[in-house]
């Protein structure tokens, strides 16, 4: 037992994983991963296009995320902090989609830039720009309900002591959100989380064209589909690389703001 | 008489319902005005409302000549500053908290670090500057509260009940570092308390709101010796009593 709860659990089981895997009886895929750490590294250098694919899905879920801000901090704000009419079916609205199935917000997206749709003079359809429309609609209820949530934490005397030591109103909005800097943090986190995982939204308005729309997670849904589990690895890994990358960046600056309490 | 805060038929409402009036309250520069009354009778309503924290129906209200409607709401907040029963601190050190006012004023640099100094020395908090805010005791933070007001140099403070929290014995020092420190700047004051001792002993004169009015306005002697109601009466000869 207490080796099982030792501090090298994880590296054990990852090894075990890694011997699993490299001896499994691979017959009947078209490309048996035999050597799997030497594939990982071979599809990772010498493949021009995982890059090409990874370089799409930073830059497809980053603006969506910065879309997704820029809407739900200002509409968090408002919900937290004002009372108005038709607020609470709003919250309710707001908390439903933060458990939106991508796969449904991408079949709206789709009918409504379809040619025949009522967008579709935009030729939209299929295009990075599909892609980024469809994640920020999933990304934005994360980040609204989330920055909500902590405004609504704080005492709501906070913000008439603000103004009564002569606040206008923008001052007080950004010294509340500095308040709840670190919840804000992590509702970017959420939301950023939430599109570079998603499959179903990407698949059905991007189309996952080589070249044009293909991100990291259509691109292993694909690869996974013709049996090319070897590169399904490599892609899968590398999404789960840069994820822990750029949560671990975010993760530093929020801890720092911890340190700095 | 010059009145130097001069409000006149106000109505404060919240939520839509009328929670206090004033047909008519003049108060001279400098002079502290207590306000006293039961729980619930409007009292932090009325701070709120002079300060246009919440919305005021009807009335104006006058400081130092300038008639709030002339001027922007935020200019005319920004002539006020309020202390709170709680001292509302931000997550950011004591030096950071005591120029807050000072920042949304655009007061930086040097004038705010001397201004901040001063005022931290005045509330004996000085060692306290570099602190988290939310590393300090509640008589602690009451004063760098109060040293948040004063850096203002606010031509009207409005204090609410900012002692009620806190333990008799940092109440008094507290209390007396406050008088201390009105008497040195003669700011106009608005000060909510419950404790009639303590209106007695630092106001110049008592405002009494009962059930979301102004019922009476005078010196101590003259509220205590002929109070406007019988329920008054009773509440200061039970309050006073208790205290």
């Amino acid at each position: 037992m207490g080796s099982l709860c030792s501090s090298r659990m994880p590296i054990k089981l990852t090894l075990i994983l890694v011997c699993k895997i490299h001896y499994y009886n691979w017959e009947g895929f078209e490309t048996p991963p035999k050597n799997i750490m030497f594939a990982f590294f071979e599809t990772l250098f010498a493949d021009v296009e995982i890059w090409e694919i990874t370089r799409l899905s930073l830059t497809v879920s980053g603006i969506s995320t910065f879309a997704s801000i820029l809407i739900g901090l200002p509409l968090g704000t408002l919900l937290a902090l004002k009372r108005f009419p038709g607020r609470s079916i709003i919250l309710t609205i707001i908390n439903t989609g933060m458990a939106l199935p991508p796969v449904v917000v991408g079949l709206a997206v789709a009918m409504t830039l379809w040619r025949s749709g009522p967008l579709g003079s935009f030729n939209l359809i299929y295009t990075p720009t599909a892609i980024v429309i469809a994640q920020t609609i999933i990304a934005a209820p994360v980040v609204t309900g989330l920055t909500a949530s902590a405004l609504q934490q704080l005492d709501p005397r906070l913000g008439q002591q603000l103004l009564g030591l002569g606040a206008s109103s923008w001052q007080m909005v950004i010294t509340l959100w500095w308040q709840v800097r670190l919840s804000l943090f992590a509702a970017v986190m959420a939301g950023f989380g939430s599109v570079i995982s998603e499959v179903g939204a990407s698949m059905m308005v991007g189309g996952n064209i080589s070249g044009q729309t293909r991100v990291l997670t259509t691109a292993i849904v694909l690869e996974s589909n013709k049996g090319q589990f070897t590169k399904a690895i490599v892609l899968g890994g590398f999404l789960l690389f840069i994820t822990m990358l750029i949560n671990y960046a975010l993760t530093w600056v929020q801890q720092r703001g911890v340190a700095h309490k | 008489m010059n009145p130097y805060l001069s409000i006149a038929d106000l109505t404060i409402q919240r939520d839509r319902v009328t929670v206090v009036t004033v047909d008519g309250l003049d108060i001279e520069q400098g002079k502290v005005v207590a306000v006293i009354g039961p729980n619930g009778a409007g009292k932090s309503s009325l701070l709120l409302g002079i300060a246009n924290i919440i919305p005021r129906k009807t009335g104006s209200v006058t400081l130092g000549g300038l008639t709030f409607g002339k001027l922007h709401a935020v200019e005319f907040r920004r002539r006020v500053a309020l202390v709170m029963q709680e001292p509302m601190l931000l997550d950011a050190t004591v030096r950071q908290n005591i120029g807050l006012g000072l920042y949304y004023r655009g007061t930086f640099g040097e004038l705010e670090r001397l201004k901040v100094d001063h005022w931290a020395e005045k509330m004996k908090i000085s060692h306290l500057l570099d602190r988290p805010a939310d590393k300090i005791s509640g008589g602690e933070a009451q004063r760098v509260s109060l040293a948040r007001a004063f850096a203002l140099e606010p031509d009207l403070l409005l204090l609410d009940e900012p002692f009620s929290a806190l333990d008799p014995h940092t109440r008094k020092g507290l209390t007396k570092d406050l008088r201390s420190a009105l008497k040195e700047t003669n700011t106009t004051t608005l000060f909510v308390t419950h404790n009639l001792r303590e209106a007695r002993d630092m106001a110049d004169q008592i405002a009494v709101i009962w059930d979301g009015k102004l019922i009476q306005c005078g010196s101590w002697d003259e509220i205590t010796s002929n109070p406007a109601t019988e329920s008054l009466r009773q509440y200061l000869g039970g309050h006073l009593h208790e205290e």
